[in-house]
């Protein structure tokens, strides 16, 4: 996979990634494989666990072949809203929909062929290869006592290499590393072959080069079959690289969402995170970075962020963090996400 | 607004065939692997039963042994084989099946070794109402099977209640289960001290586990069983081996995840109890099967491999019981009593060194 990478630098160095422009709705489709994936949207959900609700009336749509990243604060909501459009929690009232249509009634199996789901711990049993357990990622594909067939191998084949395991057939799963390891997990969630994949935390315990390498390979999956991915992401600079659209949660509620450029301001993640921050965008890169500058109520007024005494970046970047958008780049332009319950952040 | 440069290597098209070829190698590895440690258990079970068979006290010799099976000879072989040996082998094979299936099942779905039925109080649940079927109400036979099965049955359910229902977490589920073993072996003593002397002595000997009054009769109900149950646990096998890689995935995958738990596990508790009632719960047959069928295939282990080390385990445990020293028959449950310690310290070791 990292020749992989290296052919998409290439291509970053001479024209800068633009994540938000090329995956709006209604861009270029791609190579066919997209418009086969449905969209998947939730509706005025209400979720909690017994006392007071996690999820406050939710509507979002995560849009058809593309990638969303959920992000926000811890016990912000943005598991609970993923677990519940993987059918793992039951909403209190409000509907998950897949393609348009209410997945409630949907029988188990109808559900796990078409909606993939990778937990935050899966339990890797032991004394199990590699071979095996991404085998058992068609589970909701084999019939009755469990029948394999040919094309169970070729999907199986196929999750293995875009996964780059295709040299660790053979090995133990308890026996290889965290990034190898994240990797079987996510081969076994390709051989399930859904048209969506709900990923929780897929970077988690992972060090920086095998988070990037991680969100690297699912982008590339993500292009190559055009499904539609939505996953809930720690790292705000990581889901800014990675995601088309991004979807903010504070306390229950979609605070913000849109492309990076929009929800990646100073305001939004200062108003997110309950915390100063200033966000810089490197124009070679088109990255985006926060710098937290102090938690507590975040009073965007007050000094204007500035930090006070030392400012050794090299990029002072003005606040209005798109201004230096390369060409091509409308922040105003309409957000692939249908908001109809969208609060927008101050 | 060009669209992003697709990697070549990733076209969704079909997979190389290098890695087709590696995974179907893989698979074709597993399966022969599988099938020779298959064959490989049914050659020792042969062999074991043969000697539990034929090299008993009084020994048979093979064309003898052959002309009994065939109901063409006369003399006291005839009479050894089909009322004395014959039967308790067949009755172990059975009970031994029974016994390791249920250890497969319960350490499968509940992710933990060291989480077999006679370890979470099960056998001692189903021992409980054969105790108090024989010692307070005298029963005998099929009466004491539905008594232990009651017992057995009841026991997990009210583990199950007190853990916090179906959807409890798995290790207070087995705390919950050892400490409803202890409970049930305290009321076991309680009801034998208070027992007829004499019909504390049959319970007794029933609570070690013993093949020795093995008949026709035990070995028709525990195959009927065993007949019923086994499609039923090849049937759920995929679950049940969808669930080692944790709930969440599982039902992901489109596993009823806590259905498929209380299925597995109310199957094997009427496995337990059924074996239980003819043979008695003897020790650790259905804690040592599965992991030593693990260990000997590699592998996540499979269900029919446990229940054919549970049968050997059962037949050559009795045979040792018999024979290994002279003038004494001891009970099976002393032998494999005697060999689940090595086999706890080794899974612990091994876990210790798997998880450093």
């Amino acid at each position: 996979m990292t020749t992989d990478d290296k052919d998409r630098d290439t291509v970053t160095e001479n024209s800068p990634r633009t994540t938000a422009t090329p995956h709006a709705p209604d861009g270029p489709a791609r190579a066919g494989w997209a418009a086969s994936s449905p969209e998947m949207s939730v509706r005025h959900l209400e979720v909690g666990y017994g006392g007071a609700p996690v999820l406050r009336d939710v509507s979002v749509t995560f849009p058809a072949g593309r990638v969303t990243a959920l992000v926000g604060a811890n016990g912000c909501g943005k598991s609970t809203l993923l677990k519940t459009c993987a059918r793992q929690l039951t909403p209190a009232s409000g509907e998950v929909l897949v393609g348009g249509e209410d997945v409630r009634g949907w029988h188990r199996t109808r559900f796990a062929r078409t909606v993939g789901f990778l937990p935050q711990d899966p339990v890797a049993p032991e004394g199990v290869s590699v071979r095996e357990l991404v085998s058992r990622g068609r589970h909701p594909h084999r019939g009755a006592f469990g029948r394999w067939r040919a094309q169970d191998d070729a999907a199986v084949a196929e999750a293995l290499e875009l996964t780059g395991l295709r040299e660790l057939v053979d090995r133990q799963v308890t026996d290889l590393s965290g990034g190898q390891r994240q990797r079987v997990w996510i081969a076994l969630a390709l051989a399930q072959q859904t048209d969506v994949l709900l990923l929780d935390e897929p970077t988690t315990y992972l060090d920086i080069a095998r988070q990037v390498e991680i969100l690297d390979i699912l982008g590339q999956l993500q292009r190559a079959r055009g499904i539609t991915l939505v996953m809930v992401l720690h790292e705000l600079s990581l889901a800014a690289r990675c995601a088309d659209v991004l979807v903010a949660l504070k306390d229950g509620v979609v605070v913000a969402q849109g492309t990076a450029a929009e929800v990646m301001t100073d305001a939004t993640v200062g108003h997110v995170f309950d915390m100063r921050a200033r966000v810089l965008h490197d124009r070679v890169t088109d990255a985006r970075v926060v710098i937290p500058l102090s938690t507590g109520a975040a009073r965007p007024g007050a000094s204007d962020g500035s930090p006070v005494a030392s400012q050794p970046g090299p990029v002072p970047v003005p606040s209005a963090p798109c201004a230096d958008a390369p060409p091509g780049r409308t922040p105003e332009a309409p957000s692939p996400i249908r908001a109809d319950d969208h609060e927008v952040s101050s | 607004m060009s669209a992003p440069t697709v990697p070549a290597p990733l076209t969704p098209a079909a997979p190389s065939t290098g890695t087709l070829a590696a995974v179907q190698a893989g698979r074709t590895r597993s399966r022969r692997r599988t099938r020779r440690l298959t064959l490989g258990l049914l050659a020792v079970l042969l062999v074991a039963a043969f000697a539990r068979v034929a090299l008993g006290k009084y020994v048979v010799a093979v064309p003898d042994l052959l002309a009994v099976l065939a109901h063409d000879y006369t003399g006291p072989a005839d009479y050894i084989v089909w009322q004395i040996t014959l039967p308790r082998t067949v009755l172990g094979i059975l009970t031994g099946m029974a016994f390791g299936l249920a250890g497969h099942l319960f350490q499968r779905v509940l992710r933990n070794p060291l989480a077999s039925p006679d370890i979470m109080g099960v056998s001692s649940g189903a021992g409980l109402g054969a105790v108090v079927a024989i010692t307070v109400f005298g029963l005998s036979g099929p009466a004491v099977t539905l008594s232990s099965l009651v017992g057995g049955i009841g026991l997990m359910a009210a583990v199950v209640l007190a853990a916090g229902g179906t959807h409890a977490n798995i290790g207070k589920l087995v705390l919950t289960g050892v400490a409803g073993g202890a409970l049930t072996g305290g009321a076991i003593n309680a009801v034998l001290t208070r027992a007829d002397i004499y019909a504390a002595q049959d319970a007794m000997q029933w609570l070690t586990g013993s093949l020795n009054a093995a008949s026709w009769e035990d070995i028709a109900r525990v195959a009927v069983c065993l007949l019923v149950l086994l499609p039923v646990c090849a049937w759920l096998a995929p679950s049940v081996d969808a669930l080692g890689t944790g709930d969440a995935l599982a039902a992901g995958l489109g596993v009823r995840v806590q259905g498929v738990r209380i299925t597995a596990l109310a199957l094997a508790v009427v496995l337990v109890a059924v074996a239980a009632s003819t043979v008695g719960p003897v020790a650790f047959v259905s804690f040592m099967a599965a992991p030593i069928a693990r260990g000997l295939g590699g592998g996540a282990g499979h269900a029919h491999h446990a229940a054919l080390v549970g049968a050997v385990l059962m037949v050559v445990s009795d045979y040792v019981a018999a024979e290994a020293i002279p003038d004494l028959a001891l009970p099976v449950g002393v032998v494999t009593a005697a060999a689940g310690a090595p086999v706890l310290l080794w899974l612990l070791i091994g876990r210790g060194k798997a998880e450093a």
